[in-house]
């Protein structure tokens, strides 16, 4: 009966308009948009490759004897761009496309969404949008009318006047639907990872296979929590036409409200500084020990020269060195206390910032489109796991140079004398890591929970009214 | 008639549910918003006066003429509250040097305060209405004919001596008024939260900008509207109409304006047209350099530019082509050099400040080869989406498009001409305070400002005007279309 059931129901939405559209937009969107995405990628590669044969960093040297503006940036670590931001941007362009390495700090280079901004006007399109925004309301528009229009129609009644389970209808209703909602657009999927494969998209590689696949098992859950949704919606309501709209004024919330407005609500819980005014603050603690520094070096230069009023030049250069000897250990002092502090503002800005994100990210969590983009955008790498680690390494680097160079630079010196022996060869920026994908899952196991339980809880829900109501 | 036939649809749209959740979603997104963004614009304008201080601060610090350090910050444009547009994609500080002419491009990028809310993307208060309200828009339409059609009312209607025209008019005006209503109660309620915030101030210029955004909106929602009016007179079903309209908004809204920008590309590659102007700019330089050597071989300066032989204690720096000196003491050996050392800098100031503006012709050529044709192309091909066209007539209207970047462009190149000026007055290339604070450091009290004048409304509304008319005309059309439609259908 239940396969019969099936059977009819999907010959119901194959005939349907709905289906057509929906053929229309799956053989369009998703081949092109992941054809196009690919071509974006490969310019993408080649941008950073040039940008990282023009820094030049590995024939970069550096004279620590040399006077070096602290805001000067004498290496980056380039972010080299994700082959599988094909399928979902992520973070992809608004990462800081470089983290610059100054003696103040890591200054972090434009990404592309700001220096390419004339053509990032409206957003981006990618597989994970369309899976997001476009289908997810194509799966509430398969399922509005599954019970609200057979009530409507008067069909339910004689349908359930056999002797027929009510569960086995709901279950036809929502496998029917499904399965001709899912089997469009894995076959579209299919060409368009194809057509990918015939542009040189290296779709068999290890680590990218799985992931991809892992990606299409999400997206169907997603899919499969909107059609939950949908059927809930429709058994509460008797009136197809009241459950489209209110189907879609949910769609408005769960997709293009709630994911924002947990971040938004975060701004206002865990209030933070802005990076802008921790780099602010952070000169001007610099400028503030410099002056007390000179003012030090001032009376240590008063003292030495008081009983030497008029000595000749080779005098002066010996006096120099001399001084410069006494001075020394003061810059030192400086140097780590100007250190211990900056570190404390920093410590306590990345605190605060952490607390802000894990708060809006908790909010916002409230709606499977924020646990899909989470788990889709660690699974291609352009997630929150990759700006992780990409910050990670820079801050590594950093205390590599730190090590090797710029606890080296003397500020305050009165003759510099360049020694080639002095000269340091920059540390090479180092590889990013690349997390495995049973880690991916560790870390995005929350939100794979959570599509879960959204899908159970829903469908229960939607067979408990159903099975309650007077028909 | 035509006054009974408005207030009856009035009467029946808002007593329905739509109206309702209209004005619930619209003014609680709005009101929710509004005290987000003019929290974040109360930090930008704070950064903004932070900044400034800071740069003019360095500015002054410096003791020598080529030690100058100047930088300038873009003021936030207050109505980005409305239309962000590219105000806070773009850099918003400059360094202005004579040796280089500072562009759109220049512009230093700011970084994103929170690059993982970019996962959502930002929302001002015009996007709420380009995708909330044109639905809405939808949804009063969709059954306007379907459904009297559907129930036998538009029969029972039209056996009484009623134009059709009358008819369709009277439910277009019915139901813009019940979609301004929510347009306007928001509105007040960012005014009044502006106004509560104390920060804000809006000018009779801004406020007249205001005006022209909501026009722009009035006219982008009566295109949807008669978008869902037309497919309610070509459709016999409700359920259908529904169906069709919000495909029809999935595809203009989301989809269209995003998708169009990647699947077409007309421009083609840029990457050779950027290559040939970096090297016609190398070419440039170095001719600077064939220059400088010429001037060089008839100069008694000996030694290695820029220093040369001259000795003295003190500090120089240099990024790129650029050499800063603050020489303390001078030895009195190298005294007699100095004035050959004057005529070199004198020359080279000279040479940097004309082949910058020759390069600065090409750098101005290659964006508006590749960027802005891109940008122009894009722009094109958006505005088949009326979302697209409402995005860009809006942005014009508040200053915040690719015009109002390239005004402030503009102004950072002509601030660059009066340091020229400044230092030429002051003969600062050949003075000895280009490079030796001996005789005390630089008096910089009557150093230019930097101001920046937004262009005037008439300028916005032209550069508005064709986004609008296009909207406007796209609303003449659908409207003659449903009332040909209407006027022929059978009931």
């Amino acid at each position: 009966m239940l396969v019969t059931l099936i059977q009819k129901e999907m010959m119901h939405h194959i005939l349907s308009v709905r289906f057509v559209a929906l053929l229309l937009m799956c053989l369009l969107l998703i081949p092109l948009t992941l054809s196009i995405n690919y071509r974006h990628y490969q310019q993408n590669l080649v941008d950073y490759q040039e940008a990282v044969k023009l820094a030049n960093i590995e024939e970069t040297t550096i004279n620590p004897q040399m006077e070096l503006k602290p805001e000067l940036e004498v290496s980056k670590l380039f972010l080299k761009p994700s082959p599988l931001s094909v399928f979902a941007n992520g973070l992809g362009d608004a990462l800081p496309s470089y983290l610059g390495m100054t003696r103040n700090g890591i200054v972090q280079g434009a990404p592309s969404l700001v220096s390419d901004s004339l053509s990032y006007l409206l957003g981006h399109l990618d597989f994970l949008f369309l899976v997001g925004t476009v289908f997810s309301l194509l799966a509430l528009l398969f399922t509005f009318d599954a019970v609200a229009g057979e009530r409507e129609a008067g069909t339910l009644r004689i349908t359930l006047a056999n002797s027929l389970p009510r569960d086995t209808f709901l279950w036809s209703k929502l496998i029917g639907g499904y399965l001709v909602f899912v089997v469009p657009f894995l076959v579209s999927f299919l060409f368009g990872l194809l057509m990918l494969v015939w542009q040189g998209f290296p779709l068999g590689e290890p680590e990218i296979f799985p992931r991809v696949l892992s990606l299409t098992h999400v997206s169907l859950l997603y899919i499969g929590v909107f059609f939950a949704i949908g059927t809930v919606i429709s058994t509460y309501l008797d009136n197809s036409k009241t459950a489209l709209i209110i189907a879609f004024t949910v769609w408005v919330f769960a997709v293009l409200i709630m994911p924002r407005v947990g971040f938004i609500a975060a701004k206002f819980i865990a209030p933070t500084q802005t990076s802008q005014s921790v780099y602010l603050e952070k000169t001007v603690l610099r400028e503030n020990f410099n002056v007390e520094l000179e003012a030090r070096k001032k009376e240590i230069h008063q003292e030495f020269w008081k009983d030497r009023p008029q000595s000749s030049f080779e005098e002066q250069i010996a006096g120099g060195l001399e001084m410069d000897k006494q001075v020394q250990p003061l810059e030192e002092e400086f140097r780590q206390k100007f250190k211990e502090s900056a570190d404390e503002i920093d410590r306590r800005y990345k605190r605060d910032k952490a607390r802000q994100e894990g708060v809006g990210e908790t909010l916002s969590r409230i709606t499977p489109t924020s646990s899909l983009i989470y788990i889709a955008t660690n699974l291609t790498q352009t997630g929150k796991i990759k700006r992780n680690n990409y910050f990670q390494a820079g801050d590594h680097y950093y205390d590599a140079l730190d090590t090797d160079l710029f606890s080296k630079v003397l500020d305050y010196i009165s003759m510099r004398t360049m020694r080639p022996e002095d000269t340091v060869k920059i540390t090479q920026p180092p590889s990013l890591e690349t997390i495995t994908l049973g880690d991916t899952f560790g870390q995005s196991v929350v939100d794979v929970l959570l599509l879960c339980f959204f899908a159970v809880i829903l469908t229960t829900v939607a067979f408990l009214k159903f099975f309650r109501s007077d028909i | 008639m035509l006054r009974t036939l408005i207030n009856q649809e009035l009467l029946s749209l808002m007593m329905s549910a739509r109206f309702l959740a209209a004005v619930v979603i619209t003014l609680l997104l709005v009101v929710a918003n509004t005290v987000v963004l003019i929290d974040e614009h109360e930090n930008r304008v704070a950064s903004y006066s932070q900044q400034e201080k800071v740069h003019r601060e360095k500015a002054v610090a410096a003791e020598t003429y080529s030690r100058l350090e100047l930088f300038i910050e873009r003021p936030p444009n207050l109505l980005s509250l409305f239309s962000a547009g590219l105000d806070k994609r773009l850099g918003t500080t400059v360094e202005i040097y004579h040796g280089d002419v500072p562009m759109l491009s220049s512009i230093s990028a700011r970084n994103l305060e929170n690059p993982y809310l970019n996962l959502f993307s930002q929302i001002d208060l015009v996007s709420i209405f380009q995708v909330v309200l044109s639905l809405l828009a939808l949804l009063f339409a969709y059954d306007a004919i379907a459904g009297d059609w559907e129930s036998g009312t538009l029969r029972l209607v039209i056996s009484h001596p009623v134009r059709r025209g009358s008819i369709l008019f009277g439910k277009y005006i019915a139901a813009m008024i019940c979609l301004l209503l929510p347009v306007l109660m928001s509105l007040l309620m960012v005014l009044i939260l502006c106004s509560v915030a104390g920060s804000i101030q809006f000018s009779t210029a801004d406020l007249l900008r205001i005006g022209g955004i909501v026009w722009t909106t009035i006219v982008y929602l009566s295109l949807f509207y008669l978008i869902g009016l037309l497919i309610s007179t070509t459709t016999r079903r409700t359920a259908t109409s529904l169906m069709l309209c919000m495909f029809l908004w999935v595809g203009l809204v989301l989809v269209y304006p995003n998708w169009s920008r990647f699947s077409i590309n007309p421009v083609g590659g840029m990457r050779a047209e950027r290559q040939s102007a970096s090297q016609q700019i190398d070419q440039i330089w170095e001719e600077a350099d064939r220059e400088e050597q010429r001037f060089l071989a008839n100069s008694p300066l000996e030694g290695e530019p820029p220093r040369f032989n001259i000795g003295y204690s003190g500090s120089s720096s240099r990024s790129g082509r650029r050499h800063g000196f603050n020489m303390t003491k001078v030895n009195e050996e190298s005294e007699p050099i100095l004035p050959h050392f004057q005529n070199y800098q004198a020359f080279i100031g000279a040479t940097h400040i004309r082949l910058a503006e020759k390069a600065a012709l090409i750098r101005e050529q290659r964006l508006a080869r590749t960027d802005i044709r891109q940008a122009t192309w894009d722009k094109r091909l958006m505005k088949f989406s009326p979302a697209s066209l409402y995005t860009f007539a809006t942005s014009a209207w508040a200053g915040t498009d690719l015009k109002g970047m390239l005004d402030f462009s503009r102004a950072t190149q002509g601030y660059r001409r009066m340091l020229i000026d400044y230092l030429h007055d002051k003969d600062a290339f050949a003075s000895r305070h280009w490079f030796t604070s001996d005789q005390g450091p630089v008096d910089w009290w009557d150093l230019p400002q930097f101001r920046f004048e937004r262009a005037d409304v008439w300028e916005n509304a032209q550069r508005a005007l064709a986004d609008v008319s296009l909207l406007f005309l796209m609303n003449l059309i659908l409207f003659i279309v449903t009332f040909l439609i209407f006027v022929k259908v059978e009931v």
